[in-house]
């Protein structure tokens, strides 16, 4: 093997060694939580997440006050996860044995991930690959660089200097920060790009996790959930966008996870202000890991609302509290380091795409005053069409023959990139089956908050046409998942076809991502 | 605008020697390159020349920089530590710096005020200016570290004589 090759291969294996350890730090916290704090399995795994998002803050908010302050406080709470670990592994009681698995799924589907990303994939250029733009062109077009602004964030924070705009026309302010802090934490060394790629994805296949979690906290059994979550690390979704790492599934998971304790079935009621605590702590931390969270907390909000899930005073105190401490200091960077920050809010809820001087305000004032009413509802229908537009004219081109077989993958690869149906694979079912699920009483609640988050993101997204799966949160496609894991605990054979659903999902996954 | 100057100042003076206790540097004076992964200065923004002394060190060789300073060059393996004094009021440092297509083995580390940073220089076909932000204060030393540790014809390195920038009058 060339010196080259080995070198790449070498630093290949040191990344994936490093996106190990987010999943470790996950089950150190999550192990630590159901031992201490005698939580069950999906709870200390929200737990734990919540604790790995303020330790990815922390980091973050450190390092802009003091570089210098980023390698000690890194091997102090490395240190601590490492030693949590070890007490889990000893310990190794029924709950650290349950919460391995989930763990171990996000670690394995980042691995997946990557492999499918780079092996056997060649370089850009010989001894030197753009890892990243070769993460933004591998299954679709070649995407723009939003990959690169979380490591970009990171590098000036590490360098002490922030240019305005920082990355093309992009401020600082613009992007949330938690891939930014969890990239700070875990990367060991030196800057290298394939570390920071190779965090990110780990990052991103949180959702396995999170769609446990979310699963048993409405009362799917262990096994049905784990097929669950492996369904959905195989969804062409998760893989398209573990892959390319602009932080949309880490708050997706992390949104999950809020959603999970908040929807429990039956809520835990012990410890409300823990409990809450633990909410909103995941739930700040979606918003720090993508704006996109809005609409999806709008829609689950407007749920808890209408099913009367508010959960006691002392437990929405602690939730508010914690998800404001958590994202607080980020609108404060927003308003006063590098304003104004509103550049996607003004994308997305007033279809202002070029940068200008006005605010918010003023931009949906003047957006929504040029429109007629009959525009605005001739777009929302739109809107809903695009929502749950049939895969049938992509899966018949695919299958008609026509063009190579490699084109006809990247058509299918594209398709899915824009389409909430195929991008959810087999689970689209659920999407469909949406309103069966609202009437039937064990996932209410859940279908309730799907449906009203989508329903919420049709009706805010400014552009008609623009509710293709990465303009949104994604967390309804994990919950559809949910719900269709739900629905297999109904009977033996239910979750038979679940189990054989996944395993065309799998494969399928596989072949047109990994091996095409 | 008041309160946000006030909030850099005051995270500044306690001490905040990072982002926050700066404010964010525009464009038109500073970008980060991904190349190079560093943030470098536009050359339209460069102030005076820091008076540097004769570098101490192996393997480099004198040549011509930008604008006719003072340049030093690599050929093959060497280490040179060129040593001079910023002004009191600048508040970054701009090394010129000019590399082969070849990264591995050559990096340059500037040492001023305590701190320490590190540039992995890739090739361009110009002078790079990269940007290093100076400790608040009175005057710098300001040590630059270039270190060629390949022998490979296509990595070598050239460090030029750095600039400061902001107001030193």
């Amino acid at each position: 093997m060339p010196l080259e090759e080995l070198y790449l291969t070498a630093r290949g294996l040191v990344g994936v060694a490093q996106a190990a350890g987010v999943a470790v730090a996950l089950y150190a916290f999550s192990a630590a939580a159901a031992a201490r704090l005698k939580l069950a399995p999906w709870l200390a795994l929200a737990t734990g997440a919540a604790a790995l998002a303020c330790a990815g803050m922390v980091q973050f908010w450190a390092m802009a006050m003091t570089p210098a302050a980023g390698a000690p406080l890194r091997v102090a709470i490395l240190v601590a996860v490492a030693a949590l670990a070890l007490d889990a592994w000893s310990r190794r009681d029924a709950a650290d044995r349950e919460l391995l698995w989930p763990c171990a799924l996000a670690f394995g589907g980042a691995v997946f991930v990557l492999a499918a990303l780079y092996v056997d994939r060649g370089a850009d250029e010989p001894g030197w690959p753009d890892w990243l733009r070769m993460a933004a062109s591998r299954w679709t077009h070649p995407l723009p660089g939003d990959n690169e602004i979380p490591y970009v964030f990171a590098d000036v924070i590490r360098l002490g200097q922030m240019p305005t705009p920082f990355y093309g026309d992009w401020l600082s302010s613009d992007r949330p920060p938690l891939q930014t802090g969890l990239y700070l934490l875990f990367s060991i060394g030196d800057r290298h790009v394939l570390t920071y790629q190779a965090i990110a994805v780990a990052l991103q296949t949180l959702v396995a996790p999170a769609t446990w979690a979310l699963a048993r906290a409405i009362g799917v059994a262990n096994r049905t959930a784990l097929i669950a979550a492996v369904g959905v690390l195989f969804m062409p979704l998760v893989i398209q966008h573990a892959g390319f790492v602009w932080p949309k599934l880490i708050a997706a998971a992390f949104l999950a996870l809020a959603i999970a304790i908040h929807f429990a079935k039956p809520f835990v009621a012990e410890r409300p202000a823990l409990v809450g605590a633990v909410a909103g702590a995941c739930g700040g931390a979606a918003m720090l890991g993508h704006g996109a969270t809005a609409f999806a907390a709008l829609g689950c909000g407007v749920a808890a609302l209408l099913t009367g899930r508010l959960n006691g005073v002392r437990y929405l105190a602690a939730a508010l509290a914690t998800a404001f401490a958590l994202y607080g200091p980020w609108m404060a960077y927003q308003r006063f380091y590098d304003p104004p920050g509103d550049r996607l809010m003004k994308w997305h809820l007033a279809g202002v795409v070029p940068i200008d001087d006005r605010g918010l305000v003023e931009t949906l004032r003047e957006s929504y005053g040029a429109l007629t009413p009959d525009a605005w509802t001739q777009g929302r229908a739109l809107n809903v069409r695009t929502l749950v537009a049939s895969p049938a004219p992509a899966l018949e081109a695919f299958a008609s023959g026509s063009g190579s077989l490699h084109e006809r993958v990247v058509a299918l690869r594209n398709a899915a990139f824009y389409q909430v149906p195929l991008s959810l694979g087999v689970f689209a079912l659920a999407l469909y089956a949406l309103p069966l699920f609202l009437l039937w009483r064990a996932t209410r609640p859940l279908a309730l908050a799907t449906g009203l988050s989508l329903a919420a993101w049709a009706l805010l997204i400014f552009e008609p046409g623009q509710t293709i799966p990465h303009q949104g949160s994604m967390f309804p496609q994990l919950a559809l998942a949910v719900l269709a894991a739900r629905a297999a605990t109904t009977h033996r054979w239910a979750g038979l076809l679940l189990a054989a659903l996944v395993g065309v999902q799998a494969l399928s996954g596989i072949w047109l991502y990994g091996l095409s | 605008m008041a309160c946000r100057r006030a909030l850099i100042l005051a995270l500044a003076l306690a001490g905040c020697d990072g982002v926050l206790g700066r404010a964010p540097t525009p464009a038109a004076a500073a970008r980060y390159d991904m190349r190079v992964r560093a943030v470098v200065v536009e050359p339209d923004a460069l102030g005076a020349a820091i008076a540097m002394a004769a570098p101490v060190g192996h393997g480099f060789e004198r040549s011509a920089g930008p604008g006719g300073s003072v340049a030093w060059r690599s050929s093959a393996r060497g280490r040179i530590s060129w040593q001079g004094v910023a002004p009191a009021g600048a508040d970054a440092v701009a090394v010129p710096v000019l590399a082969g297509p070849r990264a591995r083995g050559v990096t340059v580390t500037l040492r001023a005020g305590g701190r320490v940073v590190r540039m992995q220089p890739r090739g361009a076909d110009a002078w790079l200016y990269w940007r290093a932000s100076l400790p608040h204060g009175g005057p710098q030393t300001v040590e630059i570290i270039a270190v060629d540790t390949s022998a490979h014809r296509d990595a070598w390195l050239a460090v030029a004589t750095p600039r400061v920038t902001g107001d030193t009058r």
